[in-house]
This record gives structure tokens, C-alpha cells and sequence, in this order.
């Protein structure tokens, strides 16, 4: 783009975007000013590698297309005592089990099934050996959705959940719900995708251009996005050499995915496509008036 | 075109095209020469990529990550700022009337430990925000979107 100013028009801005993983960094430029001391842009793009597509493959979902992401950290407190004698002791131990279970019914029975949530918990500790009935476990939860209503729902069920159950086991005091908001879903807007669609199928051919299904995870790239005037679009490029994919279907065997210590996307095929698509995407979206 | 300023990465280096090329019809290939010139400049490309895997940065922690961005945008003409949210690097280039269009990139990597037996493979450990003693790398792509 630097290097051929006439076949384009108006401002390109890059930028490097500091801890994604924690969905923490968008914030964080965001409130560092990010569309107030630079200009606000009308529409932000980011590419993602995926680890089940062919490399290059440049892969599109309109609508819903990542999940909200928050952390609950749950502190269940019961009374300590001897592993012989419960009646002394207010076991917290299976209270959060019970909680944990009750949990799993927020998805289960309390949501329309057309709404994706997920409670994962991801953690539970409590207690240090076998005949000593701890003061208190602790779980830390994540929790996924696509839509804000859910989100807020399921989060106060989750409050709610926990306490009843504390309560019902006779709990000395409530349990501690601590939400740490992560981010918001994101969104693809559909008229985007469908232009961005057509300009990546003549950059790169259209066998190269395919729609996955929405994923799970989360991207704190929604950020952008919510801000009023901005058109954001997340496009996934898959990463993976086109042959281990299809023996690894074959044999059943799952390949190694983005996260995990042995992830290496296959470099050139799926770099190159991803030049070719989004800088026939930029010219688009800033072809010089006539 | 000057040798120097030559296709960097996905992001920061951003389309070169023929200098004689007429504005892009939708669902229209692009032009010759740039495939060419993508061709041409994709052993620079690689070697910036495999620099960036083999040094990841944790999160809020990516100050060379970010320098090396930084350094790349201005050497192709961007006027660049370091340091917004922490670490974060922004890269404007304006020419003439017409949108804004924002292309973003992660630059952090993971506290996970690179098994994947690549010769530029991480091999890095650091510190983490809680003082634990971490392996770090690029085990979400970040540094292929970079």
C-alpha cells in the first residue's frame, strides 16, 4: 500500500494490538485513546489463523461469530473440622459440587437452546488432606455466550445458583461471586462479509473463499466494533497443509490446534493468501474516487 | 520502487502494486506484477516471520515485538506511535480523501511451552505478570497475522 499511493485513497492504519489472550488489550488502546488521538477508522479488519482449513483458505461467517467472554470466581465457604465427624463442620466441599452441578443446569434447562451459552469450570481447589474438612473451596468459571441478554442472565443465575445452594446446605455465610467482565461477542456485519466475500474470491479464486460455522472462543477485537460508526469484520484463514488435514480425518486422529504446544501454521500458502485477500480488501474500501 | 521498501508481512507490509494500476473492480483479481513482487519479496517476509516466532512477548510485555513493527512501518513511510495501552504500536499512512480503514494485529504470545520441532522455534521463558517463571510462544499465530 506504502509503495503504490495512486491505486488508493485515504488514511491506512495499522495497528499492533498488545495481549489479545487476556482480552484485555483492545481495552486498553481503546481507553489509551486509540479513536480519539488517531483518527477514528469507518471500518477495521483483523485476520486470524484456524487450525482445521487448508492453508490459504480464506475463511468468513456473517453475524454472530465469537463469543462474550467473562471469568466468575466463586468462594464457598462452609466451617472446617474433622473428616470423622461432619456434623461438627460445615463441609464445603460438596457444596461446591453441588453448585458445579447446578451449574450445569443454567445451560441445560434455563436457556433457549438457541442461544449458545457455555459454563466451564475451569477450576476447583479446596482442602489439603484426606481427613480434614477445609473452610473453603474455590472455582473459577468461564463463561461464553453470543448475545448480551444471555450474558447478563447467566451471569446473575450463576450468582444466584451458588448462593442457593450455600444456603441449602446450611452454609455460615454466603459464598463469594466475583465477576471479572472479559469481552463482548463479536459481531460481523452481513452486507461487510458479502463485499468482503467477492473482493477476496478475485484476489485469491473462489475455491479459496469458504464460510465456517461461528466458533466459541472469544476475540476482544468485538471492541472495535462497538464503538459507534466503526464496521468491523474478523476473517479466519485456515493454516493447515491441505494433506495432514485429510489424513488426519481419515485416520480420526485430531491434528494439533491453535493453543497447543506443537501449533505450527504451514507459513507460506496461508501467508500469502492472506497478503493477497486483504490487500485486494483495502483497495476496495479505499478505491480513489473517479 | 526502491529495493528497500519491499513487502513486509501480512500487516505491515500491506499491498505493493503495480504503480500503473487502475482502481480494482469488485471480484477482480489483482494485477500481474503484484503477485510478482509478493513472489519476489517472500524470503523477507519469512525471515521476519521466523525472528518474530523465535522471540515471543506475553502479553502487555511485547516491547521489541512491537519495535520490530514499529521500525518496518516507518522504514515504508508510516508515521508510527509506540506505547498506546502499554505496549500497543499505531501506524497511519494518509493519502488523500476517502475512508479510514483500520488493519489490526495481536503481537503477544502464550505461556506455553513450543513443541512443534521447528529449527526457529521458541525456546524463550520469562517471567509472568504473577512472578512465575514461564516458557513463552507464538502458539496462537499471532506472529503469522503480524
Amino acid at each position: 500500500m506504502a509503495d503504490n499511493r495512486k491505486a488508493w485513497s485515504g488514511t491506512l492504519m495499522l495497528i499492533g494490538q498488545p495481549s489479545e489472550e487476556t482480552v484485555h488489550g483492545a481495552e486498553a488502546m481503546l481507553k489509551d485513546g486509540l479513536f480519539t488521538r488517531f483518527p477514528k477508522p469507518d471500518y477495521a479488519l483483523s485476520f486470524h489463523d484456524d487450525a482445521t482449513m487448508p492453508s490459504g483458505t480464506i475463511l468468513y461467517h456473517a453475524g454472530p461469530f465469537r463469543a462474550s467472554s467473562d471469568v466468575v470466581k466463586i468462594t464457598v465457604f462452609g466451617q472446617g473440622g474433622h473428616g470423622a465427624v461432619p456434623h461438627e463442620a460445615r463441609d464445603p466441599v460438596v457444596m461446591a459440587s453441588r453448585i458445579v452441578l447446578a451449574l450445569q443446569t443454567l445451560v441445560s434447562r434455563e436457556n433457549n437452546p438457541i442461544d449458545p451459552a457455555v459454563i466451564t469450570v475451569g477450576s476447583i481447589h479446596g482442602g489439603t488432606v484426606a481427613n480434614i474438612i477445609p473452610d473453603q473451596v474455590v472455582l473459577q468459571l468461564s463463561v461464553r455466550t453470543f448475545k448480551p441478554e444471555v450474558r447478563k442472565r447467566i451471569l446473575a443465575s450463576i450468582a444466584r445458583e451458588a448462593k442457593g445452594e450455600a444456603m441449602a446446605a446450611g452454609a455460615p455465610k454466603e459464598p463469594l461471586v466475583q465477576v471479572e467482565p472479559g469481552t463482548d461477542s463479536v459481531y460481523n456485519d452481513p452486507a461487510m462479509i458479502e463485499r468482503m466475500v467477492k473482493v477476496a474470491q478475485g484476489a485469491v479464486g473462489a475455491e479459496w473463499v469458504k464460510e465456517m460455522p461461528p466458533k466459541m472462543t472469544s476475540e476482544d477485537f468485538s471492541q472495535y466494533g462497538l464503538q459507534p460508526g466503526v464496521k468491523a469484520i474478523l476473517l479466519h484463514v485456515g493454516a493447515v497443509d491441505a494433506t495432514r488435514l485429510d489424513a488426519a480425518r481419515k485416520a480420526g486422529q485430531p491434528l494439533p490446534g491453535t493453543h497447543s504446544p506443537q501449533w505450527a501454521p504451514d507459513f507460506k500458502p496461508t501467508v500469502i493468501n492472506t497478503i493477497k485477500a486483504e490487500t485486494a480488501i483495502l483497495l476496495d474500501l479505499m478505491a480513489p474516487k473517479k | 520502487m526502491k529495493p528497500s521498501s519491499i513487502l513486509r508481512h501480512s500487516l505491515f507490509a500491506a499491498g505493493i502494486v503495480g504503480a500503473a494500476l487502475a482502481p480494482l473492480a469488485h471480484s477482480a483479481p489483482l494485477p500481474v506484477p503484484f503477485a510478482e513482487q509478493l513472489n519476489a519479496n517472500y524470503p523477507a517476509i519469512e525471515t521476519m516471520y521466523q525472528d518474530l516466532h523465535r522471540n515471543p512477548e506475553l502479553g502487555f510485555a511485547e516491547h521489541q515485538t512491537a519495535a520490530k513493527l514499529a521500525a518496518r512501518a516507518k522504514s515504508l513511510g508510516f508515521e508510527v506511535t509506540t506505547g498506546v495501552g502499554g505496549t500497543g504500536v499505531v501506524a497511519i499512512l494518509k493519502n488523500g480523501p476517502g475512508p479510514t480503514v483500520m488493519l489490526r494485529t495481536e503481537m503477544d504470545a502464550l505461556p506455553v511451552q513450543e513443541k512443534t520441532g521447528l529449527p526457529f522455534a521458541s525456546k524463550v521463558s520469562t517471567k509472568n505478570a504473577a512472578g512465575e517463571t514461564v516458557s513463552v510462544a507464538h502458539a496462537c499465530g499471532h506472529d503469522l497475522h503480524m
